[in-house]
């Protein structure tokens, strides 16, 4: 089935490679105009009970390096222009492992909240945006960096976990 | 129409089943693996257990080298284990990988550093700590692009974050996050809760 059938929306001048993308629940994925979505990229949207809105949405002019993932159980919001590198996962949930007796495969995925990703921010190759985070317009996320709290407009954040640290202020 | 899809489809993953099982040292009952992938190098030396289930590109190398056991294999993934996207498995001294294991996309295990017989000046560390089993603990979490490094073990019902760097032990109940990774949570089994770990403040 061709991409723009499977689609929520789909705007002008999208361009899509293959393999990919790797889709569940594309009707609740919404495309603007020119967006670019590299090969082997997986967008999905998880149905969880008992939470209305679920949707990933896509503005104008971004673009999505491949072998990326998508994972929404809330909500996803990358605005336009943004520009997304390879082997990117940006998740709006986690994986339940508190339960020692059960494994952790068998677990429920718990949503965080919802991320959104202003216009014009960069996100580095590799890097992980987790549940709950805003990344401000301009915000530049470095390769491989882990970001688990809110990023201003304008600001340059690098590193993983214990070791993140802001390379420019705005 | 798509009924005979269906069945199109049905034939084609039986057949890549079939022609998988004949590369690989053992496979087990309903281990099936997405296309496009899996690319395996060394398939006599790789033994899967029963369930294992494979998202697409996943790479799982066996190279047998003078640091290989005599026989047997020397990848092995355990029932029921989850490999996600783009999973790279690189083994030459023996890469064990338990059972309920979930592996998110991108993850790397190596148990080498690479060249293995040259004598490379510059290789890091002496030559018989470039090499070390690797082994992954029943029901262990590995987070997206994390990477377990030669001689590590990862504990039981264990959980590594994502981006983390494994370059020494998890211990069972454990979250690790970070590079290299630290111990940030553990189970206190007498409470039976999860408790935050205090950084010790100095080196290792």
């Amino acid at each position: 089935m061709k991409p723009r059938a499977r689609f929520g929306a789909m705007g002008e001048g999208c361009a899509i490679e293959r393999p990919g993308p790797f889709l569940w629940n594309a009707d609740r994925i919404r495309l603007g105009c020119r967006v670019r979505i590299g090969r082997e990229a997986r967008l999905q949207v998880n149905l969880h009970d008992g939470h209305a809105v679920h949707w990933i949405d896509i503005e104008d002019d971004v673009v999505i390096g491949s072998a990326s993932q998508l994972s929404a159980s809330l909500g996803i919001t990358i605005g336009h222009g943004t520009r997304i590198g390879e082997e990117v996962l940006i998740t709006d949930n986690m994986h339940c492992y508190e339960d020692v007796s059960t494994p952790i495969p068998l677990q429920t995925v718990r949503p965080v909240g919802p991320v959104r990703i202003g216009a014009n921010a960069y996100i580095g190759r590799g890097a992980v945006i987790l549940g709950g985070v805003t990344i401000g317009d301009g915000a530049v996320v470095v390769d491989r960096a882990v970001v688990q709290r809110d990023v201003a407009p304008g600001e340059w954040v690098a590193g993983c976990h214990t070791g993140q640290i802001t390379l420019r202020r705005p | 129409m798509s009924r005979r899809r269906s069945l199109l489809s049905l034939i084609r993953i039986r057949l890549r089943s079939a022609f998988l099982r004949a590369r690989l040292a053992r496979m087990g009952q309903a281990t099936t693996f997405q296309a496009p992938g899996p690319w395996i190098v060394g398939g006599g030396r790789i033994a899967l257990g029963n369930a294992v289930f494979g998202r697409p590109f996943v790479r799982l190398e066996a190279i047998t080298s003078s640091r290989s056991p005599a026989r047997g294999p020397i990848l092995t993934v355990e029932d029921r284990a989850y490999l996600g996207f783009h999973v790279s498995v690189f083994a030459t001294r023996g890469v064990t990988i338990g059972r309920d294991v979930y592996l998110n996309g991108h993850v790397t295990i190596y148990d080498h550093y690479p060249p293995l017989d040259s004598e490379d000046a510059g290789a890091p560390g002496p030559a018989d700590e470039r090499v070390g089993e690797v082994s992954l603990g029943d029901q262990s979490w590995i987070g997206w692009g994390a990477v377990v490094m030669p001689g590590v073990r990862i504990g039981t019902h264990s959980v590594l974050g994502a981006n983390s760097v494994a370059i020494e032990d998890v211990p069972d109940h454990c979250v690790a996050v970070g590079n290299p990774a630290v111990v940030v949570r553990r189970y206190d089994a007498p409470s039976k809760r999860w408790v935050s770990v205090e950084p010790d403040g100095g080196g290792p």
